[in-house]
């Protein structure tokens, strides 16, 4: 049995730290006493840390299904930076060779980061079940029910799956999950003898600070943006809803506010977003223009400010977006600029992603193609389809996901529109109350000396004008 | 990839077919995408964008005919217009297009090139003793590969070797290129700079940057292969791709054997394969190769070049029909005549 000196020695030796952060240490036991876990920790939290642990505290393969690809890389570049080599990224980018080759190698790997598309493979499924699984964790759970309807089918198919593997020790992790999340997600896994542990952190990041504006029209905001990006020292991350966005408002501000800033969005090829992300780690970066469904890995603990352009898809969105904020525990702000009409763009994105009752009708009857209703509908329709339900009630099916998304992001919109607070909304969301005056609305009230920055961060030399021998000489450390 | 870019592989004289310019940028070999590759001068291109999905590149077309760049003429056939040509010219004028093609092709450039950038971080970072670090994303394949190529080398010498030949190398291109080419590279505490951060045409997007890069790292290649031997650590990493074989071995056996002078049939009856695929074999080498390194007097018998000649009097070898010499059911007869076609198209591009 595993005691609390075990589990000590593992953190101190693995990581170096001293002490557990909070939730840490409750779930680990949880899931070493057999039960499965929820955790609801906040973002910069340590999630990872636990799973990581339950690798080095008991034998078997620690699998980890993660909704994105650049989050999964992200995530194994980690492991390898912390001299972790056991951990392999299992994903659609690998040909055929090489999944076989890990596939069939399976139990050699501690930890194994997967796609739910892939894991819902019946090859791959199979591999799985040949080998001992340490712990089955889903990261940023609460995708589960945000993607899995509309556009991540195979995310609908993880309690399955679960239940396949002869339902392994289970750990489901979030930043962000309403209490009715949570009872929803717990609700779709079968545990059978297993209890569920439950650990929930408060969502509140109370070292940012919450500032809204509301403004009149497209220009105003963009000189708005200009100022405040002027305007704030550190770090900061600008989110934007499109890349053609992130591009133009990218070269402005670059031009406008003399910072160094780059566009940073999912049309760029993994050598130049690796080039970005370490220019950001480094301090050679000031600014990130991003679009949202990116970006979910950077791993940067003294970002200072991080501007919405654009209204997020929802609260809970929101709140996994600003949290990447003051995670050094140094103060830090999240701005959201505001015009009538913007949640036009998210009601769009909704619009993109459910298929409509003519749609469905359409498609199942065939006088519709994948090619008349998009690739992402019909996949959804397809798998819909092969689970025998009938049109009528695939119908009633997407108008209540509909119904859902609008009052999200109805809420979202009273967020980007409340002329009298702010936290209590934010949290409201997540059925937890807030009391703090460490927030402001509208343009009159917002004073940067309100927010109390720490200190200028250390800012390093770009490399733009170094020439060919020198920069040859510091990469191979020779003269 | 920049749609705009597309506008260079059409004519505005030759109608072209949308599908053979796919599979060459695709690098997918069948005789019939690789004859028109010949016919519209576009080999070269071959395996250029091996990426490519058949989605992006259907809605580019899409959209060059929206903008009436381009025509279609018949149902996957298309020709520039004149607003298109003049779209090409200024594609030409501010973007990069690819020099070195034909070597490219033959170095495979495309798959070395993210190994090298690979292994160049983890030189830099042994270079510092540090093995703590974020490393490049790459493929399980490309991965393996390093580790057991840097297993392989000599520690004590592995950053001087590297050092110098890059340096070496440098010093042979022009200053400017050699800063662009070393400000993209990543090492230690190095994040290396991407096209928009460096001072390179404003109309540049990263495609232009990448089709550059491809020939620099060709260029690199030629000098490994000119100044540099076996035990040098680059050479070493160069070995994990290697260079292309012309031929399949398969198609270079029955090329062989047609060259020594065996009858098509009885290659075919040997090799227990089918007559029309040796006669493909022997097509798709005679597509690639310079006229005089294929026996085309063995097949292309006066009387025959005598009988084409009559027969196929359009100067315009696209407008040649099967139908217009066939005789019977007897398939040499469509060898031959594609076997004629390549040999004037050899002719008239001036290859001999």
């Amino acid at each position: 049995m595993i005691n609390q000196t075990d589990i000590q020695a593992t953190l101190k030796q693995h990581f170096g730290f001293d002490s557990f952060r909070p939730g840490q240490r409750e779930i680990i036991e949880a899931l070493l006493h057999g039960d499965a876990a929820l955790g609801m920790l906040p973002t910069g939290g340590g999630k990872s840390l636990i799973y990581q642990m339950m690798g080095y505290l008991r034998p078997g393969t620690v699998v980890i299904v993660t909704p994105l690809l650049s989050l999964m890389q992200d995530q194994v570049a980690r492991f390898n930076y912390l001299g972790e080599k056991s951990v392999i990224a299992l994903n659609s980018t690998m040909d055929a060779q090489e999944k076989f080759t890990i596939l069939a190698h399976l139990n050699q790997y501690r930890f194994v980061f997967i796609s739910p598309e892939m894991l819902s493979q019946q090859s791959v499924l199979q591999a799985f079940q040949r080998i001992q699984i340490n712990t089955f964790v889903i990261d940023e759970a609460h995708t589960l029910l945000s993607w899995g309807p509309d556009f991540r089918p195979d995310y609908l198919e993880l309690p399955r799956i679960h239940h396949e593997l002869g339902a392994p020790s289970l750990l489901l992790l979030t930043a962000t999950a309403t209490p009715a999340m949570q009872e929803d997600l717990k609700g779709r896994f079968d545990l059978g003898a297993a209890q569920w542990f439950t650990y929930t952190e408060s969502s509140d990041r109370p070292n940012i600070y919450l500032h809204t504006e509301e403004l009149t029209n497209q220009e105003d905001k963009r000189q708005r943006l200009q100022f405040l990006v002027h305007q704030i020292p550190g770090a900061g991350i600008v989110y934007v809803s499109s890349r053609k966005m992130a591009n133009s408002l990218a070269e402005f501000l670059r031009h406008a506010t003399g910072k160094r800033v780059a566009a940073y969005h999912g049309g760029l090829d993994n050598v130049a977003r690796y080039r970005l992300q370490q220019q950001f780690m480094e301090n050679q970066l000031d600014v990130i223009v991003a679009t949202s469904a990116f970006g979910m890995g950077i791993d940067k603990d003294d970002i200072r400010f991080v501007i919405h352009y654009h209204l997020s898809q929802d609260l809970a969105n929101y709140m996994q977006e600003i949290g990447r904020a003051g995670r050094d525990g140094q103060n830090a702000v999240a701005i959201l600029l505001y015009i009538k009409g913007d949640e036009r763009i998210q009601q769009h994105l909704i619009d993109a992603s459910l298929p409509t009752d003519a749609m469905i009708e359409g498609y199942y009857a065939k006088t519709l193609s994948q090619r008349d209703i998009g690739e992402e509908r019909a996949r959804l329709l397809d798998y819909y389809g092969q689970h025998n339900l009938s049109v009528p009630a695939i119908q009633q099916l997407f108008a209540e996901r509909r119904v859902v998304r609008e009052a999200d992001l109805a809420k979202m919109v009273r967020y980007a529109q409340s002329r009298s607070t702010l936290r209590p909304l934010l949290l409201g969301y997540f059925g937890e109350k807030a009391t703090s005056d460490f927030e402001s609305i509208g343009m009159a009230k917002w004073e940067l000396s309100a927010v109390e920055l720490p200190e200028r961060p250390r800012v390093a030399p770009s490399e733009s004008k170094m020439d060919w021998t020198t920069i040859l000489t510091k990469l191979f450390k020779l003269s | 990839m920049n749609p705009e870019f597309l506008l260079t592989l059409f004519s505005k004289q030759q109608p072209r077919r949308s599908h053979v310019i796919f599979a060459l940028l695709k690098q997918q070999t069948t005789g019939s995408a690789e004859y028109w590759g010949l016919r519209y001068q576009l080999l070269d291109w071959f395996g250029l964008l091996p990426q490519l999905r058949k989605n992006e590149y259907e809605h580019a077309l899409q959209q060059l005919q929206q903008n009436k760049d381009l025509e279609q003429t018949e149902p996957g056939l298309y020709l520039l217009t004149d607003k298109g040509a003049k779209a090409q010219a200024q594609y030409a004028n501010e973007h990069y297009l690819p020099q070195q093609n034909a070597s490219r092709i033959q170095y495979q450039t495309g798959i070395f090139m993210p190994l090298f950038l690979q292994a160049n971080q983890v030189v830099s970072e042994w270079s510092y003793h540090n093995r703590q670090y974020y490393p490049m994303q790459a493929s399980l394949k490309q991965r393996q590969s390093i580790k057991q190529w840097f297993k392989k080398q000599d520690k004590t010498q592995l950053v001087g070797n590297w050092f110098e030949t890059l340096q070496a190398f440098l010093a042979t291109l022009p200053e400017k290129t050699a800063n662009t080419l070393a400000a993209s590279w990543v090492g230690h505490e190095t994040a290396g700079l991407n096209y928009d951060q460096m001072h390179l045409p404003e109309a540049w997007t990263d495609f232009d940057f990448y089709l550059w890069q491809l020939d620099q790292y060709t260029a690199l290649l030629a000098y490994l292969e000119k100044h540099v031997t076996i035990e040098n650590p680059l050479v070493q990493l160069y070995a994990v791709v290697g260079k292309r074989t012309q031929f399949p071995a398969s198609m270079q056996t029955s090329f062989d054997a047609a060259k020594a002078g065996q009858a098509l049939t009885d290659i075919a009856q040997t090799r227990q394969l089918k007559l029309g695929t040796v006669q493909e074999h022997l097509l798709t080498a005679a597509i690639w190769l310079p006229i005089d390194q294929f026996p085309y007097e063995q097949y292309l018998t006066d009387d025959l070049k005598a009988t084409f000649a009559q027969k196929l009097t359009d100067p315009d070898i696209d407008a040649w029909r099967f139908k217009t010499v066939r005789e019977s059911a007897d398939i040499q007869e469509f060898f031959n005549f594609r076997l004629y076609a390549i040999w004037q198209t050899k002719r008239e591009q001036g290859y001999d």
